[in-house]
């Protein structure tokens, strides 16, 4: 460098030595500003370590804080939770139950067990028998037949001939004897049912076999016809309970069980097909459904008619018997397990129509109900049967339908 | 101071430097000492380096000590299985079932504490019994409601059956009934005319046989006729429970009809085809057999003086003849011998005069048929018509006939077609009404112990006579060849309503009698008379040997008696044995024969078609059944050529 330029910059520089005073503070400040940017750096990441570390542990120790467990919480939870899953566990069991009913025929589902077409007469034969039965069961009968009561009554040359055109005008002694013996057949009877009333039992009784596939879908769906006149029948059998006669009986008679209304049938197209059949869609219900229940992956819907003669002051009480829960056995799908003793309820009410009765009417002659004012009580039902508990033995002919849902 | 030529900065930069030192230096001061630079804002807090640590230790800490902490107890779980299972067993479970459509009052009557004293029945009365032997119309097929007695289902054939009479006060028993249901000593509310009707539900007819040993058996309930198409229904049912469909409700109304209670009551009997038969019931039987007799010997008296009439007529024809040539024509009868009700014999016109050579004696008597007896024949006649048969249908019932106003206990009957031959009964009766309150409990203490009872029974009658039902088959031992040891035995068999007898030459070891050919006769033919093709003369008895016998008879007058007895057994066990020849056989045998020889000689007439006897019951005509001419409402008068011969 040139001693000139530097002497030039000195003595231009001069008038600093008027401002020498000023150096220090000036040296100073500038030592401070030195010091200054990085304790201001040091600042900036302490700050952040704060953040990062302290301040974010104690905004988890905050937030944990605001949402801590008790570190032995779980056991309670637990607990809770086994108790939950033991208690969904069994509603799960029961209402799986409900849909495990004694079969008919062990033979038949899910695919026949026997190549011969016999199997299917059998099962109309126990579906008939079984009906049978259970009327005999629940000591119910029908009015006197027009036979039975021509046998009792007084004989003349001009009646005998046509005594089955002239009931209707029997003679008076001859419609009082016809009349006591109807009142001695009430007497005598807890109600009254006529088998061939219930849908099925003619069907049976007039089986032709129409194939393999069409045979075991009508099994199948007339073992839940079964299961359902068999929850009527019974549930008439306790609400008549304690009664030994028709006059003392709330429910006088049993009309009919149909699977059909107004020609319709449930899931067909038929109309005179009168089996019964799942409710898939909105269009396959009797009636328009408030439940709004249809056939799905869980459940099948089957809707139902029945029609009874019942004393008015015990219209609710069958309907709310027929809501109520009726014991079934069951000895597995088999039939080879120890009987069990389930539960189940499946059916609800969807429509009832009250109707006054004629007790003149043909329909009525020969039934007595006695001093009760009685209607005619029709109800549409729905009877629900849960799948898991009993799509093992569905036949394949039966899940291959189409589906509504 | 100033110097001039320098700019205000210059002369006051030192000051405006210090003037800007100091104010940093104040900032500074302010916020890094007073303040402090490393301050960070947390939980709205300021801390310090040092100070955010332990704030944030001392909240883990507080943090630990809340993990640390006993668990807070949570709400147990609450088992939805019972809701579950409620809901189950009631899907509907809060409805009021108790809302009860509002209908009509209906009032009950409350008949619960009624207590009704039951009636005493009394007792049967007049028990009489009458046994008939006759050719009868005997159903061939089972009598039923279904098949009733007609022509179609039976055959002439011989019966026996014995029918019994009793009367009873049917009045009394409305008056008791009437007392026990509707009286003064019944509460008004109690009483109901309903009950106070009886409704008759049963005869019983008891017998009891004769025992070889001679006394009586027990007393056995005699079933109703075979004929009875109703005996089913009649059939004695005393215990509620036994009671068929409809129980006593149907009963009641079946017994409570006129025409069953004709048919329980007064049953209709076999329909008689002999000629000279007819049933009655007991007590009319016997004036009606009486009056039989009667006339049998009338016709018999009439008979011989006609003949002898026409003989004595003949001898003066023949005189007259002699004398004074032409005269009278033969002998003429008036209207052909009706039936009841039918033209009776007229006295004979024209022919000639009595014989002259009949003594006064003889002619009196031969006079007094002309114009006495006649007379009583025609009044005994037209008795037997009017008064028996009248009698008959005044007691019969009908189904216009108001038994409870009855002037005349009513007679009711019941027959007996079970009875064996060559055996003695005697019967006794009773009735029986439906007790109207069986299976309630309306009963008076006293007659608790009738509530199943169906039947309220009146007391049986007395015992009533014997009857010995003859036998059908006899034989005598008429003559005997004693070179031969051959017995000549004349076996007599009852066949359609007459005796057929025949002999047999019978040796030791041989049975007695066998089946014979009948030959029947030119008059049985031309009266066309039933007769069987064969008789049937085997009497199953063997002839064991022949005895001669010396004893003694006569009674007071004795002397000595030589006879041959007939040794004969059944069973090749017991022998029994007859003497030979009738005067050696005792009464009983003589009797016996002598009937039958009697009746072998009355003329066989033909059968009776059905439903031509008078004493058919007026009722209406059963199924397939027409009414017998001259039969039924409103008259009865019988049809022409029916009757006893004669009449």
């Amino acid at each position: 460098m040139d001693v000139s330029k530097l002497k030039d910059i000195i003595q231009k520089l001069g008038f600093l030595k008027n401002y020498s005073s000023l150096l220090v503070p000036v040296v100073i400040v500038v030592v401070g500003v030195l010091l200054f940017i990085p304790t201001q750096l040091m600042i900036s990441k302490l700050k952040d370590r704060m953040a990062n570390e302290s301040v974010s542990i104690g905004q988890k120790v905050r937030s944990l804080s605001g949402s801590v467990v008790v570190r032995d919480q779980w056991q309670v939870e637990q607990e809770y939770q086994q108790a939950y899953r033991t208690d969904a566990n069994q509603i799960a069991l029961l209402v799986k139950q409900s849909s495990q009913r004694e079969l008919l025929s062990y033979k038949i589902f899910p695919e026949p067990k026997d190549i011969s077409t016999l199997i299917f007469k059998e099962f109309g034969q126990q579906f008939r028998g079984s009906i049978n039965q259970l009327i005999a069961h629940v000591d119910a009968r029908d009015c006197p037949t027009e036979t039975e009561l021509q046998r009792h009554l007084q004989r003349s040359s001009t009646t005998r001939s046509s005594r089955r055109v002239s009931l209707s005008i029997l003679s008076k002694v001859d419609a009082a004897i016809t009349d006591v013996l109807c009142r001695e057949r009430a007497e005598s009877t807890r109600f009254y049912i006529n088998p061939a009333d219930l849908d099925g039992y003619k069907f049976w009784e007039q089986y032709e076999y129409a194939g393999m596939e069409e045979a075991v879908k009508d099994c199948w769906y007339w073992q839940l016809g079964y299961w359902i006149v068999e929850d009527v029948i019974n549930t008439i059998d306790v609400v008549d309970s304690g009664s030994s006669s028709v006059f003392a009986s709330p429910v006088k008679r049993l009309i009919s069980v149909s699977f059909t209304l107004g020609g319709k049938t449930a899931g067909k197209k038929s109309a005179d097909i009168k089996k019964p059949g799942y409710v898939r869609t909105v269009a396959d219900g009797f009636t328009e459904s408030y439940t709004g229940r249809l056939s799905d992956k869980d459940i099948d819907v089957v809707h139902f008619n029945v029609v009874v003669v019942v004393s008015t002051d015990a219209v609710l009480s069958f309907m709310k018997e027929l809501c109520s829960a009726r014991q079934h056995k069951f000895s597995g799908f088999l039939g080879d397990e120890q009987e069990r003793i389930f539960k189940h309820n499946q059916i609800t009410i969807l429509e009832s129509t009250i109707r006054p009765i004629n007790r003149e009417d043909k329909a009525h002659l020969f039934y007595r109900y006695g001093e009760d004012a009685v209607v005619e009580l029709d109800l549409v039902c729905e009877y629900i049967f849960n799948k898991a508990g009993y799509d093992e033995i569905k036949p394949e002919a039966v899940k291959k339908e189409p589906q509504g849902k | 101071m100033r110097k001039k030529g320098t700019n205000f900065f210059e002369e006051h930069v030192e000051k405006i430097v210090l003037a800007g030192v100091v104010l940093v230096c104040i900032w500074f001061l302010i916020t890094h000492v007073l303040i402090g630079p490393n301050y960070i804002k947390y939980d709205n807090k300021k801390f310090g380096p040092g100070e955010i640590d332990s704030y944030i230790s001392k909240q883990a800490e507080v943090l630990e000590e809340k993990l640390n902490r006993k668990p807070e107890p949570k709400q147990p779980y609450k088992p939805r299985f019972d809701d579950f299972t409620a809901l189950l067993d009631s899907t509907i479970r809060d409805i009021d079932t108790d809302l009860i459509i509002p209908q009509p009052i209906i009032t009950k009557d409350v008949n619960d504490n009624r207590a009704y004293r039951l009636p005493l029945l009394g007792e049967a009365n007049d028990i009489s019994v009458e046994h008939i032997r006759a050719v009868a119309y005997v159903p061939t097929e089972v009598v039923n409601e279904e098949n009733t007695y007609s022509q179609e289902g039976s055959e002439p054939n011989d019966i026996d059956f014995v029918t019994v009479e009793a009367k009873f006060d049917v009045v009394g028993l409305y008056d008791k009934f009437y007392e026990s249901f509707t009286g003064e000593n019944v509460r008004e509310e109690w009483r109901d005319p309903c009950l106070a009707k009886p409704i008759f539900a049963a005869i019983q007819l008891q017998r009891q046989e004769l025992l070889p040993t001679g006394s009586w058996s027990d007393w056995q309930v005699v079933p109703r006729a075979n004929i009875d198409h109703r005996k089913k229904t009649f059939e004695v049912i005393e215990d509620l429970e036994d009671l068929p469909a409809g129980g006593i409700k149907v009963r009641l109304l079946q017994f409570d009809n006129p025409v069953v209670r004709m048919d329980l009551l007064q049953p209709e009997a076999y329909r008689i085809a002999s000629a000279k038969e007819e049933w009655f019931p007991p007590s009319l039987r016997k004036e009606y057999l009486e009056y039989q007799r009667e006339i049998d010997v009338q016709e018999k008296r009439d008979a011989r003086a006609a003949e002898k009439k026409e003989r004595e007529q003949g001898r003066e024809r023949s005189r007259t003849t002699t004398r004074r040539p032409g005269g009278g024509g033969p002998p003429g009868y008036g209207g052909g011998g009706g039936p009841f009700g039918g033209g009776g014999g007229g006295p004979p016109i024209g022919g000639g005069g009595l014989g002259a050579r009949s003594s006064s004696r003889s002619r009196r008597r031969a006079r007094k048929p002309e114009r006495e007896r006649p007379e009583k024949t025609e009044e005994i006649s037209k008795k037997t018509t009017t008064d028996v048969y009248e009698k008959f249908n005044d007691i019969l019932l009908t189904e216009q006939k108001d038994i409870a106003e009855m002037d005349e206990p009513l007679l009711f009957w019941a027959h007996d077609d079970t009875v064996e031959l060559e055996k003695s009964y005697r019967y006794r009766i009773r009735l029986g009404v439906f007790n109207p309150v069986a299976g309630t409990n309306q009963f008076s203490k006293q007659d608790k112990s009738l509530r199943n009872k169906v039947i309220l029974w009146g007391n049986f009658s007395g015992a009533s006579e014997a009857v010995h039902i003859p036998g059908k088959l006899y034989f005598f031992p008429t003559n005997i060849q004693e070179a031969t040891e051959t017995v000549t035995v004349q076996v007599a068999r009852y066949v359609l309503g007459y005796w057929y007898s025949k002999d047999f030459t019978v040796k030791q070891g041989e049975v007695i009698g066998k089946v014979s050919e009948y030959k029947i006769t030119k008059e049985e033919q031309e009266k066309n008379v039933t007769v069987p093709k064969t008789v049937d003369y085997t009497t199953g008895a063997v002839l064991v040997d022949v005895m001669p016998v010396n004893d003694w008879s006569g009674g007071k007058n004795l002397r000595p008696r030589h006879y041959f007895d007939v040794l004969y057994s059944f069973d090749g066990t017991d022998i029994d044995h007859i003497p030979v020849k009738s005067r050696n056989w005792d009464e009983q045998l003589q009797v016996k024969y002598g009937e039958i020889k009697k009746s072998e000689k009355e003329p066989k007439e033909p059968l009776q078609d059905w439903g031509t006897k008078r004493t058919l019951r007026r009722r209406a005509p059963r199924p397939g059944e027409g009414m017998p001419p001259g039969y039924g409402p409103p008259g009865y008068g019988a049809p022409p050529g029916y009757g006893p011969p004669g009449y």
